[in-house]
């Protein structure tokens, strides 16, 4: 089974519910399990997508202002970056725009963008529009997603695009940073045990979502994965039958 | 520390007169920075002679020392920041035996457990990185333990010396740190390329084990360079270490609301895991290992972690997580920190610090240093001027001082907090006693106004006008028959027959609740002569009752008593519109009326008293005018007594008259008993004061004033209550009563109920003796339901009646006889048989029964006078007849018979 390892980084204005996102997706993973994690900030997760084992290490990064200059430490070797927005905020949104341009411009490989509009729970005090979202993304490459922590809406597909597009990525061979190795599943397995007992971050192999993701993409047309520039829908079209079965 | 070892400061200065340091003897009272050069300039000149490798290695010494010096100089800082540092001798000494122990499989070493190896390494921890020797040596010891063939080890061993010889040849010609680096760097690369390639001892082990090997391959390499390649003399760590430590000592005065992290800095378990993350964090400098330094960052990250969990709650993120973690660098304040960084980043494994929770935190680690270098006025939120002006006044308290000062002020902030917490739990405490004391006030009040209410409910304000007049009537109509029986006046039965249409106009004038009214419709004098008697009565009484208080002493008839309510001016006035001289009977019967009120004082009156009246009002429906005077009578008579539990409380005394009243209570216990009445009392609702008549209102009063009696009184024990506080005058009352009617043979019917209600197995049996007892009590009638006792009783007292008619025949024939056949001794002596049979059988078997007291009713017309018979199907009905005469004739005849006999048999024998 190949595996791909990457180095996620988290950017966004503070406030804007980077963590909550990251909080969110933990506390659905782990809500059966004993051991709590300690920090959202540092996340490892692995899923398994068309085949591909994706490990992820999300890294988040202070969202203040005064923390902006070390950015570029955060976002070295990273494969792919979340781009989180406030939809109910246009400055976060713009602050987006900057750290996009900060991303073209100091790093070379090429990186997986997803941009993530959060709060949709908020429809009524929304300041950025869905389309103006969607168009940007599709500037700059990326892919768009719009969730909700409150509603659970969209959450899954944050990770599961992230996913794809490092898999996308990683089979261009595009990103050299990235790791990728052959894995034999029993070896993980072992290799993951140890690593719980290293540090503390736990792996899960075949435990299913707590949340049926099929439901909240139902729900209404917010939270779909929107498809962006680089994107082909080739890459995630069979990944679709797999949904059911892909795990953390 | 400060105290013990303050030297004199002239000596200790170095000897180089234009250097501020401290020297130190060890470097000829030079400070180490001087010496070092001296030394430098002097391995110049000998290097040009011969190469040596000592020198290096001195220089590395040196800079520890030099370091050391610095530290000695500021060796006023918190005691966490004291440093670890190498001792000189032990290392010099081990330096040789180094090289041979770690990479030639030494024989003499004994073979460690891996129990004991990691005990080993838990003791390294704490050591200083000189004692390099000893890591190495449990290094090689866990390369022993490490699941790897011997041919592995061997390998491992291999590579690891061609790395050591690469090192130490380019740090000998004197390569830069980063030419350093890079082999390094590469040469883990290899190792790793190396246990990845096929056909190779490594391939078929565990990627686990890999992992593993390669740290350790790591951690060999690095604990054998870590002397040259720490901080090396061709870089300006050293100067950078300086220049942090010095920048970090200028913010001593940041605190957590600077750099706007949730630290609470007060909280003494917040304080536990600052000081805990501070300890990591400086421990760090005393590991050799990148791999272990990488270890003290990530241990000391967790705690930061565990602490913002604990005080937000929730996941910290990292816009909580690098404030709090910058705070805690400041504060530490670590030593050689940069020397520290650098030294991860050029030697540990690039992976690591590219991806994973440890590069994670180095990352953080780094980019809090880099924000405490390019800290300005912004980055604490503050203006430009105040930043100035702090940072120029932070150089004037020393470090040492601010941790005294922050000790002192931290230790009044807490006694402060200790205070204000025990305060604020103290008037939690006041709340929580007011919302208690309220609760129970209304619960006081809830509990009062429901006491009341049952009260109210027990004893309910029951105007109950249509009673009392009844019994007014019924009194002044037995009065009056008393009048037409006794004294045969002329003219009484015709007040008497006035009164009653009096008392009929007056009640149904009432009805409409116009006193006045009423009033105004009696003009006849009459009646008017009773009212007066009646107010006469009452006032009297009252004026009795105010002066002799309970009355239990007066004897005289006249002084019945009655609650002084009756006084009332209302009353009065009424009772005063006409003035008739009273008439004796009349003020009899007034008196009793005004016993029976006063007995309504008395509270058990409610549902029983309804019953009563109800009852009454069926009599009255139904009985004829003439019957209604005696029915009342009775029912009035019953009511007196039925309620009072004095009655039962006098009886031993007197026992003559309420020995027929006693089977009364039964009947208004089994009334009471029985379920389907039951029901129907207490579904009647109040009634609605009909009549406004003088006497019920008395009678309205009255039980109101004991109503309120009774609540001043204790509350809860009602009953007790009254009957302590009523009854001496009732009593009296009632006793004197009694006399009265029995006097005037007045007596109302008592009556006593066997009611059919098979509630046991032996119903039977209490039939029976509810039978008895009634016999023996002497009602006037005993009412049986169930058939078979009934059956049996009238059996019983036919059979008696004929043996005591056939016996009084028989003796009376015996003796016609005699004088008639005096010869005949046949038919003489068959009826002098048959008599004393007769006599004898009745005198054994029914004389002392006392059921021969009772004849059987069959008579439909008495029948129809008894009262509460219309509830009985088909009920035997048994009427007190005291049959002493006919048994006194019965006893005279038969003793005449047997004493003619005797005489006969006497002459007969002579």
């Amino acid at each position: 089974m190949k595996a791909i390892e990457a180095k996620i980084v988290v950017l966004g204005s503070q406030g804007v519910g980077k963590t909550s996102i990251v909080a969110k997706y933990i506390s659905n993973i782990y809500s059966k399990e004993i051991g709590p994690t300690i920090g959202a900030s540092f996340f490892t997760c692995k899923i398994n997508l068309n085949n591909v084992k994706v490990k992820m290490q999300l890294w988040d990064t202070a969202g203040q202002e005064r923390f902006k200059a070390m950015a570029p430490m955060y976002y070295r070797n990273a494969n792919a970056a979340l781009l989180v927005f406030d939809v109910t905020n246009h400055t976060s949104f713009d602050e987006v725009k900057g750290w996009v341009l900060e991303l073209q411009k100091n790093v070379q490989e090429s990186m997986f963008l997803l941009l993530v509009g959060n709060k949709i729970d908020l429809e009524e005090r929304r300041a950025v529009s869905h389309e103006e979202a969607v168009m940007y993304a599709q500037s700059i490459g990326a892919q768009f997603i719009e969730t909700s922590v409150v509603r659970d809406q969209g959450i899954e597909q944050v990770f599961i695009s992230i996913g794809l597009g490092l898999i996308n990525l990683s089979s261009e061979s595009k990103c050299s940073s990235m790791r990728r190795y052959e894995s034999k599943d029993s070896l993980l397995s072992s290799t993951h045990s140890s690593m719980t007992n290293l540090s503390g971050i736990q792996y899960y192999d075949g435990v299913h979502m707590a949340i049926d993701i099929s439901q909240s993409v139902e729900a209404n047309g917010v939270g779909r994965v929107e498809i962006g520039g680089a994107w082909e829908r080739e890459a995630y079209a069979h990944g679709y039958p797999q949904k059911t079965g892909w795990c953390c | 520390m400060y105290s013990k070892t303050k030297p004199r400061v002239e000596n200790l200065k170095c000897r180089n007169e234009s250097c501020d340091y401290y020297g130190n003897q060890q470097f000829d009272h030079y400070c180490s920075k001087c010496y070092r050069e001296r030394v430098m300039r002097k391995r110049l000149t000998e290097r040009s002679v011969a190469k040596s490798k000592v020198p290096a290695h001195h220089k590395q010494q040196q800079q520890h020392h030099h370091y050391r010096s610095v530290t000695t100089k500021t060796e006023e800082e918190p005691t966490h920041s004291t440093i670890l540092i190498p001792t000189d001798d032990k290392k010099s000494k081990k330096r040789n035996l180094l090289e041979v122990i770690s990479f030639k499989k030494s024989p003499g070493i004994p073979k460690e457990s891996k129990k004991h190896h990691q005990h080993h390494n838990q003791q390294s921890r704490h050591e200083q990185p000189s004692s390099t020797s000893s890591l190495e040596i449990a290094h090689l010891e866990t390369l022993k333990s490490l699941k790897i063939s011997d041919r592995a080890r061997r390998d491992f061993k291999t590579l690891l010396k061609t790395l050591d010889k690469t090192i130490n040849n380019a740090y000998h010609s004197n390569e830069s740190i980063d030419r350093i680096s890079e082999i390094i760097q590469n040469g883990y690369e290899r190792f790793k390329g190396f246990m990845e390639t096929k056909d190779l001892t490594f391939y078929d082990v565990p990627v686990e084990i890999k992992e593993q090997t390669l740290d350790l391959f790591e951690k060999c390499i690095m604990t054998h360079h870590y002397k040259h390649l720490f901080s090396p003399h061709n870089t300006d760590d050293e100067e950078k270490d300086q220049l942090i430590h010095k920048r970090i000592r200028k913010l001593h005065w940041i605190n957590a609301k600077h750099l706007m992290c949730t630290i609470d800095e007060v909280n003494s378990e917040a304080r536990d895991y600052v000081y805990t993350a501070i300890m990591e964090l400086v421990a760090m400098d005393s590991f050799a290992t990148p791999f272990e330094k990488l270890e003290c960052i990530v241990s000391c990250c967790r705690n930061i972690f565990t602490l913002l969990k604990q005080t937000s709650g929730n996941l910290a993120s990292a816009d909580d997580f690098l404030p709090a973690l910058i705070f805690v660098v400041l504060k530490a304040n670590p030593v050689r920190l940069q020397s520290n960084i650098n030294y991860i980043n050029r030697f540990s494994n690039a992976n690591r610090l590219m991806s994973g929770e440890t590069g994670y935190y180095f990352t953080n680690l780094c980019c809090a240093i880099s924000f405490i270098e390019n800290l300005t006025h912004e980055s604490v939120q503050l203006t430009k001027e105040e930043f100035d002006e702090i940072m120029a006044d932070g150089n004037i308290h020393s470090a040492w001082e601010t941790a005294l000062m922050s000790c002192e002020s931290l230790n009044i902030i807490s006694s402060n907090m200790k205070i204000m917490k025990d305060l604020n739990t103290r008037s939690h405490r006041f709340e929580d006693d007011i919302s208690l004391f309220k609760i129970e006030m209304k619960e006081f009040k809830d509990d009062v106004f429901k006491k009341i209410s049952s009260f109210i409910k027990t004893t309910p304000l029951n105007l109950k006008p249509p009673k009392t007049p009844i019994k007014v009537q019924s009194l002044l109509s037995g009065a009056s028959s008393y009048n037409i029986r006794r004294s045969s006046s002329s003219d009484s039965s015709s007040v008497s027959k006035q009164l009653k249409a009096n008392l009929v106009v007056a009640a149904s004038a009432n009805s409409v609740s116009d006193k006045k009214m009423g009033f105004s419709v009696i003009e006849e004098n009459n009646f008017d002569n009773l009212v007066q008697n009646l107010s006469d009565t009452l006032q009297m009484d009252q004026v009795q009752v105010s002066s002799s208080g309970m009355l239990s002493t007066s004897n005289s008839a006249d002084l019945l008593s009655i609650s002084p309510i009756f006084g009332n001016p209302f009353d009065a006035q009424s009772f005063d519109e006409s003035l008739i001289t009273p008439d004796d009977d009349l003020i009899k019967g007034i008196r009793n009326i005004n016993y029976d009120i006063s007995y309504d004082i008395s509270p058990e009156n409610s549902l029983a008293e309804e019953v009563a009246q109800i009852r009454k009002y069926s009599n009255l429906v139904s009985q004829s005018h003439d019957e209604t005077d005696t029915s009342i009578m009775k029912m009035s008579k019953s009511d007196l007594e039925e309620f009072d539990p004095l009655i039962i409380k006098d009886r031993e005394n007197y026992q003559q008259q309420q020995v027929e009243f006693k089977p009364i209570e039964n009947l208004s216990k089994s009334l009471i008993d029985d379920s389907p009445d039951k029901d129907f009392f207490l579904d009647q609702p109040l009634e609605p004061i009909k009549n406004v008549n003088p006497l019920g209102e008395y009678k309205g009063l009255s039980s109101q004033s004991s109503r309120i009696q009774t609540i001043s009184c204790e509350t809860g024990h009602q009953s007790n209550n009254t009957c302590q506080n009523a009854p001496p005058f009732i009593k009296k009352q009632k006793n004197k009563t009694q006399n009265k009617m029995s006097e005037d043979e007045l007596k109302s019917p008592t009556v006593h109920l066997i009611r059919e209600i098979y509630e046991t197995n032996d119903a039977h049996e209490h039939f029976i003796a509810e039978l008895d007892k009634a016999l023996i009590e002497k009602v006037d009638y005993i009412i049986i339901e169930p058939t078979k006792i009934g059956d049996e009783t009238a059996r019983w007292i036919v059979v008696g009646n004929c043996l005591s008619k056939t016996s009084m025949i028989c003796s009376s024939a015996c003796i016609a006889a005699g004088y008639v056949w005096p010869k005949n001794n046949l038919i003489f002596g068959t009826l002098c048989t048959l008599s004393i049979f007769c006599s004898g059988l009745y005198l054994l078997s029914w004389n002392s029964d006392p059921c021969v007291h009772y004849q059987v009713e069959t008579n439909p017309k008495k029948l129809s006078k008894v009262p509460l018979l219309k509830d009985f199907t088909s009920p035997i009905v048994l009427y007190y007849k005291p049959n002493t005469r006919s048994k006194y004739i019965q006893q005279i005849l038969c003793g005449l018979v047997i004493g003619y006999c005797g005489y006969r048999l006497y002459e007969s024998f002579k």
